[in-house]
């Protein structure tokens, strides 16, 4: 049982107005947690209140049932990775391991299997007698990984681990990550601000802002179903088309409506003397951009209140000038004047 | 290429063997006095008087030799290496403790308690002897090895160089000693400790060279001669036959032998303190 729940917490930073709020927050046991904002949004805080690294003003943290107040780091059956890795310069990556597990007098025959076992799992066997700064940034982000599961807690704490390492590495420690969640079985609380991490690892996403919750779901409901027009704008990229209902001069939507929005994945571009499909939203404007990325083609038009994006499989998208945005109506979303959900049957 | 880099070399030949002589004879300016002592030690004392006589006719080995078997010089050098000695590591521990407290723990007056020690740091060594005396005498410590020892126990000098170097170290580099159930004398000792050895090397050699030759404060609190540190010692050597009366070279032996163990440590110490420098911090910026 290592399920993770938070109970009204508010943190601030000496007289500083809160950076947290009576956050209540509930992470599932052995789920793939992402805590995932923009920067500044307190999602690194949460880590480490959950870690005890940061003390809160008030409220309470429990791990697996147990209430964590007043309960060391250490003791708190978690293991962390740090954004910078923080592998400890002066001793080899096998010391670097087994510092941990020395302070938990864990006798030596026991160490060396754990040892052994959570290196086999990274892929570090050659490498124990070397220092850290022999390493390239991606073994030493492994040896922090190793020194997190020799472990064996049952949550993983992960504040940026990818951030410091190319594209091409960060795309295959994610999916090592993936599986090397799925091989533990634990809980993994994993902080990014990156959204395609978040969507591609988690089983699970909250989304911040400001030290509050804005969406909790996994992440096919967020991508789906955004709750308010942060998520909206915060998830896809490009980010959902927003445009206001007035402008469109939609009819037959409930006076609640104010903002329609759909994503460029779902935008279709046609030319402006192309007939147009019954039910969908129809925009014109001017295609001034068009980005190649391999699989599909974005396309940037400017209307006379915005800029809409469409994503198009199209391999010979239309031509620079005046084009017509379509969006069918099954692809729109609603939200109201304080940028809420509105469902729209 | 090669031509041009043997041109580029000799255009800045005489800019290089100026900037050499300059700092050739800056070194020989360093080191004139200590090799006049040694080599002064050698001669007899008609030799030792004629300032036209640079090197011994016939060196007086016999004048080091009756420095170190019939004298309390010795004695001194002991009495210097054992009070420096215990002296200063008590200082790098407690320097090291109260530094470590004030860079990573979190307690309340953290800040006050910092400003107290540096406070002290502005205190003037000599409007400290009197109340320290009377301490001392009160706990009956004067004219004894503990009394040199315990009144300098504390180096806010080092207080100081040990936190400046312990801010360095990275948040997460504690944070991560933490995580790892390392408490606060493991953390201090396997984490902290080898990042910052350079910085306890240079305040070791700082504090031994002070504490070493130290004279004002170990005269007003030592009476008998057995207990004199070598700058004290050396005084009572000096004056010992009155002022006609002095061997100035055996007087030369004494300084050049009280000096030996400082420029031993330095050489022994430097080496390995400028392998020590330049640690990687372990922490990708």
């Amino acid at each position: 049982m290592s399920s993770i729940k938070l109970k009204g917490i508010t943190k601030s930073y000496g007289k500083n107005t809160p950076v947290i709020k009576n956050l209540n927050l509930s992470i599932t046991d052995g789920g793939f947690t992402i805590l995932l904002g923009p920067s500044g949004c307190g999602k690194s805080t949460i880590l480490r209140i959950i870690a005890g690294l940061e003390s809160t003003d008030i409220g309470s943290v429990e791990i697996g049932g147990r209430d964590m107040s007043g309960v060391e780091p250490g003791d708190r059956g978690v293991a962390m990775v740090f954004q910078n890795y923080a592998l400890y310069p002066t001793m080899t990556v096998r010391e670097n391991i087994e510092f941990g597990l020395k302070n938990m007098k864990i006798p030596k025959a026991e160490r060396d299997e754990r040892i052994d076992e959570s290196v086999r799992m990274v892929g570090l066997e050659d490498f124990l007698d070397r220092k850290p700064k022999s390493l390239s940034g991606g073994q030493r982000q492994r040896v922090a990984l190793a020194r997190a599961i020799v472990k064996k807690s049952e949550v993983f704490l992960m504040d940026e681990p990818l951030s410091n390492l190319d594209a091409k590495l960060r795309a295959q420690i994610r999916t090592d990550l993936i599986e090397l969640h799925r091989k533990l079985g634990i809980t993994f609380v994993y902080v990014t601000h990156d959204q395609v991490e978040a969507m591609s690892m988690g089983t699970e996403i909250i989304l911040l802002e400001a030290g509050a919750v804005r969406q909790q779901a996994v992440p096919s409901r967020l991508y789906d179903a955004p709750e308010n027009l942060f998520a909206a704008r915060f998830i896809g990229s490009p980010p959902m088309n927003v445009v206001e209902a007035k402008a469109l001069g939609a009819v037959g939507l409930p006076p609640a409506v104010k903002h329609i929005a759909f994503r460029p994945e779902k935008a279709l571009l046609m030319r402006a003397s192309s007939p147009l499909p019954y039910d969908a939203v129809r925009i014109r404007g001017e295609l001034t951009a068009r980005e190649m990325l391999g699989d599909r083609v974005v396309c940037k038009v400017k209307t006379d209140s915005c800029c809409i994006y469409a994503k198009t499989a199209d391999e010979f998208p239309p031509e620079y000038g005046t084009v017509t945005v379509v969006a069918h109506r099954e692809h729109l979303h609603f939200f109201d004047d304080d940028e809420r959900r509105v469902e729209v049957s | 290429m090669e031509s041009r880099a043997v041109k580029q070399k000799f255009k800045h030949a005489p800019l290089s063997v100026l900037k050499l002589a300059v700092l050739a004879s800056l070194g020989f300016a360093m080191i004139f006095p200590f090799l006049w002592m040694a080599v002064s030690a050698l001669k007899t004392r008609q030799e030792l008087l004629d300032f036209s006589v640079i090197l011994p006719a016939v060196p007086q080995w016999g004048n080091y030799a009756q420095v170190l078997l019939d004298s309390p010089i010795p004695r001194y050098i002991a009495n210097s290496v054992f009070v420096s000695a215990v002296t200063v590591a008590y200082q790098l521990f407690s320097g090291a403790l109260l530094a470590y407290a004030v860079v990573f723990m979190n307690f309340r007056g953290k800040g006050a308690l910092f400003a107290v020690v540096l406070g002290c740091y502005m205190v003037p060594g000599a409007a400290t002897y009197i109340p320290c005396y009377i301490l001392l005498a009160k706990m009956g410590l004067l004219d004894t090895y503990s009394g040199l020892i315990i009144s300098n126990l504390v180096s806010i000098f080092g207080v100081f160089l040990l936190r400046q170097a312990f801010m360095q170290i990275p948040a997460e580099l504690y944070e991560a000693a933490r995580m790892d159930n390392a408490g606060h004398w493991k953390t201090l000792w396997r984490v902290v400790f080898p990042l910052t050895r350079p910085t306890f090397i240079s305040f070791a050699l700082i504090a031994l060279i002070a504490c070493y030759n130290n004279y004002m404060w170990p005269s007003l609190i030592t009476n008998s001669p057995d207990l004199s540190l070598v700058s004290q010692g050396l005084r009572h050597f000096f004056i010992e036959s009155g002022a006609y009366g002095t061997n100035w070279a055996l007087v030369m032996a004494a300084s050049t032998l009280v000096t030996a163990p400082l420029l031993l440590l330095f050489a022994l110490i430097q080496k390995w303190f400028i392998a020590s420098i330049g640690a990687d911090t372990g922490v990708k910026g």
